[in-house]
């Protein structure tokens, strides 16, 4: 009989645990943290197509129906908070994940430097239109250090593998950079008291833009997500 | 001449029609070549896009067998949510796998994989064959290929790995009705494929390249290093082997106008295109490549010019040819036929004219100079007939006696050397010129008939021509013009008013002295008296002889420096028939004794009635009074002196006609002239009878004698 609360407690853990995790850690976050909290929601409306694959032969399996990935958020987006406060951010980190880069959107802070690692088990060749043609060589399980270029938006591709994109932009008022779950949701943490800019960033472009005030009484929690349609540019 | 440059013209005309034909058979067999061999190229092409995409079928096939094996079901099923939770049971699946897929792997013989991935619904590698090593956690799940596996789609890519290309292929793996993973799997791109395709294509050439370098030719290629090098940089070329987008859009997809063009390398015709899929950066590209046929040196050459594309420039070549042919046909007409026609046509009339004897055969070639040495074998020919017959006359003889004829008041006179051969005088043989002896004339080129054929039409009132009685009318020249064999006249002189002698008059049957005043007695008597005038027909020397004259018809004035004595005496007398002796009559002119009795008394008084010397001298400077006879002069004339008399006032109205003075050309005077050159004429050519006719030449009337047989 005693075992079963406590096994039920177990199963019900999921339920019950974020509560306790709120309840108990929220004062002694706000406690402990310099900074406020800033949190929000992407929820992306329509995610851009894929142009299609130019193959000899391109079937359904004939046994299932097919089953689409869904879009990601954290590999695909990037929100950004630019101001004048003071930053943390040294230093960016570039993966190269699964035969594409991770994230292919990335926010880096200009005259700082930026890791390109390669996870993957194949030879990767990383040029850059902010390097004047310079082509970086990643073997498997290698990473490679390089000056961030200048101010701007810059991209990134592989030169062996022509689907693999990024973007990189850089930005000289960089404050932070949001962690994205893969259901959108994003937090900017130990943000200073101050007026800042909330930014979309997608591929070459930034697709949503906000003031945001941070106070100095805590977390700043944006009311409505941030809709966003990818497929449709400005 | 005109058949021959219309003949030479048309032979242009289809030299160039041929030369056109030969040119457009020969381009349109290399057009046809070319065509064909495009045509084959296109088709292996075609081919070689099936057996590429059957390749991928067949890939993608083998692979249904990999990816219904149990373990490599089971092994992706555990790797999917919650695995790690089972990180045992993936440890036992991953040793299953390994032990069972490589045999798996082998089973498809020539498909079998040499990159041979199991990814989970997370794109994460779980199992990998030819890999060396695989980081922890590495995938291939943003991989195109990959991710439209997971999705459920089985396609095809080519990817590039460490070094190499790979022809990959990927499938889905389900498991429960769920995907769970898919499996990928990966053929190298090299030699070995190369033949594998290249040995379906008889005669033609593959090859692979990825940014210009090969990777792998198919061993029956029969291209050139050179042209495997060219082929390699147009692979560098995204032109070369893929269409634009307009171009694409333009003809559609799978038609022949949205083919890639062939290009020319070398001998061979070769089309590039890309080997499909996006899974490399750079190009990965085939070359198809068939050998043009040979249509031989010549028929390329031809074909070079026609197949040019340019028809302005074709048809400009073959205008260029036209007109090179008909020139050089035309020059060649000219220079063969025109021109040495021409040369000997002015070699003709120059021997007409009496300027060459001959027709000079070194300046003639060909059919010509043959033409002329047998002309010029006729000439010498006829001329030896005529000799041997007597018939023949030497012109330089008649020239002589024309000459020595010639006192004043004969620079008129002109000898007919234009009468017919046949009918001049025999002057014996030998006097005919010799083959290469210049003649200044050629009577038997040209001639005046006379008494024979037809007549040529007189011109009205440039000439007319007296027989002397009896004679056979005989035709006439036209005036103005020299007769062929007519001595070159002498410059026209002025009419000698103080001339030393005159002589009038024939000596028949005898040499007359003004054949050669210089010693005649008559010019010897004129000298040694200084002058003398005679009158009738005996001249009276100074020694007292008699030099037998025509009587009535010559008159001899010998005119110089005023004598004292009065010889009109003896002139009446040596005109007096009665004195003529017998002898001295000429047999073939009328004679006084012939004419009728009642005509010989009038003619008988006329000349009792003549002026004296010194009339005589008044008559010959004025020819108001005297020159014109009056009727009952004429009347009394003989037959023979009337048809003397048509002649001199032909001549008369002749000169004045051409604008000449007339003084002191009387009757006496011409009719004296007349009977001399007939009585020497007559009695060295041994003609019967002489005609005379009147006629212009160079602007000055004068008189022409022409002998009769």
């Amino acid at each position: 009989m005693v075992a079963y609360p406590v096994t039920h407690i177990l199963r019900t853990k999921h339920l019950f645990a974020p509560v306790i995790v709120a309840v108990f850690s929220l004062p002694l976050g706000t406690a402990l943290a310099d900074g406020s909290e800033v949190k929000g929601k992407i929820a992306v409306e329509s995610a851009p197509r894929e142009a299609p694959r130019e193959t000899y032969l391109s079937i359904h399996n004939g046994a299932l129906p097919l089953q689409a990935q869904p879009f990601s958020v954290r590999r695909h987006l990037a929100v950004v908070l630019e101001g004048t406060a003071t930053t943390q951010i040294t230093e960016s980190t570039l993966q190269i994940r699964g035969g594409d880069f991770y994230p292919t959107t990335v926010a880096v802070r200009s005259a700082t430097s930026m890791k390109i690692q390669n996870t993957d088990p194949c030879d990767h060749a990383i040029r850059s239109s902010g390097w004047e043609g310079e082509t970086i060589p990643l073997v498997p399980a290698d990473t490679k250090e390089h000056a961030v270029p200048s101010t701007g938006v810059w991209w990134m591709r592989d030169v062996t593998y022509p689907h693999m994109q990024a973007y990189v932009h850089v930005l000289p008022r960089l404050v932070s950079i949001a962690e994205i779950s893969s259901r959108g949701n994003f937090t900017f943490e130990n943000i200073e008291s101050g007026d800042y800019t909330l930014k979309v960033l997608f591929q070459d472009r930034v697709v949503h833009t906000r003031g945001i005030v941070v106070g100095e009484s805590g977390a700043v929690t944006l009311e409505d997500s941030i809709a966003l349609r990818l497929g449709q540019k400005p | 001449m005109t058949l021959t440059r219309v003949w030479v013209g048309l032979v242009s005309v289809v030299a160039c029609v041929a030369f056109s034909v030969a040119l457009g058979l020969a381009g349109g067999a290399k057009h046809r070549s070319s065509e064909q061999a495009l045509h084959d190229l296109y088709r292996d092409q075609g081919e070689l896009e099936y057996l590429l995409r059957s390749d991928a079928r067949a890939r993608v096939e083998a692979l249904a067998a990999l990816a219904a094996d149990d373990h490599v079901r089971k092994l992706l099923y555990l790797s999917g949510p919650g695995a790690s939770r089972r990180k045992r049971s993936i440890r036992a699946a991953q040793k299953e796998v390994r032990e069972t897929l490589p045999g798996l792997n082998q089973a498809l013989g020539e498909l079998a994989g040499e990159l041979l991935f199991l990814v989970d619904m997370r794109g994460s590698i779980v199992f990998a064959m030819g890999v060396k090593t695989v980081p922890e956690g590495a995938g291939l799940g943003e991989f195109p290929l990959v991710r439209q596996a997971l999705e459920g789609v089985v396609s095809d890519d080519v990817w590039p790995w460490n070094n190499h290309y790979y022809r990959m292929a990927a499938r889905p793996v389900m498991q429960r009705d769920r995907y769970v993973g898919a499996i990928v799997h990966g053929i190298r791109l090299d030699e070995r494929f190369a033949n594998k395709l290249g040995s379906r294509f008889r005669g033609a050439s593959l090859l692979f390249s990825a940014d210009g370098k090969s990777l792998g030719a198919a061993e029956s290629n029969t291209l050139a290093e050179s042209e495997a090098q060219e082929i390699l940089a147009l692979t560098r070329d995204p032109h070369a082997y893929k269409l634009d987008a307009n171009e694409a859009g333009s003809g559609g997809k799978g038609t022949p106008s949205s083919k890639v063009p062939a290009k020319h390398v070398g001998a061979s015709l070769v089309v590039l295109g890309a080997l499909k899929g996006d899974g490399a950066g750079v190009p990965l590209v085939y070359a198809l490549s068939q050998p043009m046929p040979a249509l031989g040196d010549f028929a390329n050459a031809l074909a070079s010019g026609a197949g040019s594309a340019v028809p302005m420039t074709f048809w400009l070549l073959v205008l260029l040819v036209g007109m090179v042919l008909l020139g050089s046909g035309l020059y060649l007409v000219w220079k063969e036929h025109s021109k040495p026609a021409k040369l000997f046509d002015a070699f003709a009339v120059s021997v007409a004219q009496g300027e060459l004897e001959r027709f000079p055969l070194h300046e003639l070639n060909g059919d010509y100079r043959n033409l002329a040495e047998r002309m010029n074998q006729a000439m010498d020919r006829m001329v030896r007939q005529l000799s041997s017959q007597g018939m023949a006359s030497s012109p330089e003889q008649l020239d002589a006696l024309l000459q020595q004829n010639r006192g004043e008041g004969g620079e008129f006179f002109e000898f007919a050397a234009d009468a017919p051969t046949t009918q001049l005088p025999e002057n014996g043989p030998g006097t005919a010129p010799m083959p290469g002896v210049p003649r200044k004339a050629d009577t038997t080129a040209k001639g005046t008939m006379v008494g024979m054929g037809s007549v040529p039409k007189e011109p009205m009132g440039t000439s007319s021509t007296m027989l002397a009685p009896g004679a056979t009318p005989a035709g006439a020249t036209p005036a103005g013009t020299t007769p062929v064999g007519a001595p070159i006249p002498s410059p026209p002189t002025p009419p000698r008013k103080r001339a030393s002698t005159q002589m009038m008059g024939a000596t028949p049957g005898g040499q007359s002295p003004a054949t050669s005043p210089a010693t005649s007695p008559l010019a010897s008597a004129a000298q040694a008296r200084g002058s003398a005038t005679i009158v009738g027909g005996v001249a009276q020397s100074p020694s007292g002889e008699q030099s037998p004259q025509t009587a009535g018809t010559g008159t001899l004035k010998v005119d110089g420096t005023p004598t004292k004595k009065r010889p009109e005496t003896q002139m009446m007398a040596a005109q007096s028939p009665r004195n003529q002796p017998p002898s001295a009559q000429a047999s073939n002119v009328q004679t006084p004794q012939e004419i009728p009795s009642k005509k010989k008394r009038a003619a008988t008084q006329m000349l009792a009635q003549a002026p004296t010397s010194k009339e005589v001298v008044a008559v010959t400077g004025n020819t108001t009074d005297s020159d014109k006879l009056t009727p009952n002069q004429i009347a009394a004339l003989t037959e023979e002196q009337q048809g003397f008399y048509e002649v001199y006032q032909k001549f008369l109205a002749l000169k004045q006609e051409c604008g000449e003075a007339t003084e002191g050309i009387t009757f006496q005077k011409f009719e004296g002239i007349l009977l001399k050159n007939r009585e020497a004429i007559t009695r060295q050519h041994g003609a019967t009878q002489v005609a005379f006719k009147v006629y212009i030449k160079d602007g000055r009337a004068a008189l022409k004698a022409t002998p009769i047989r």
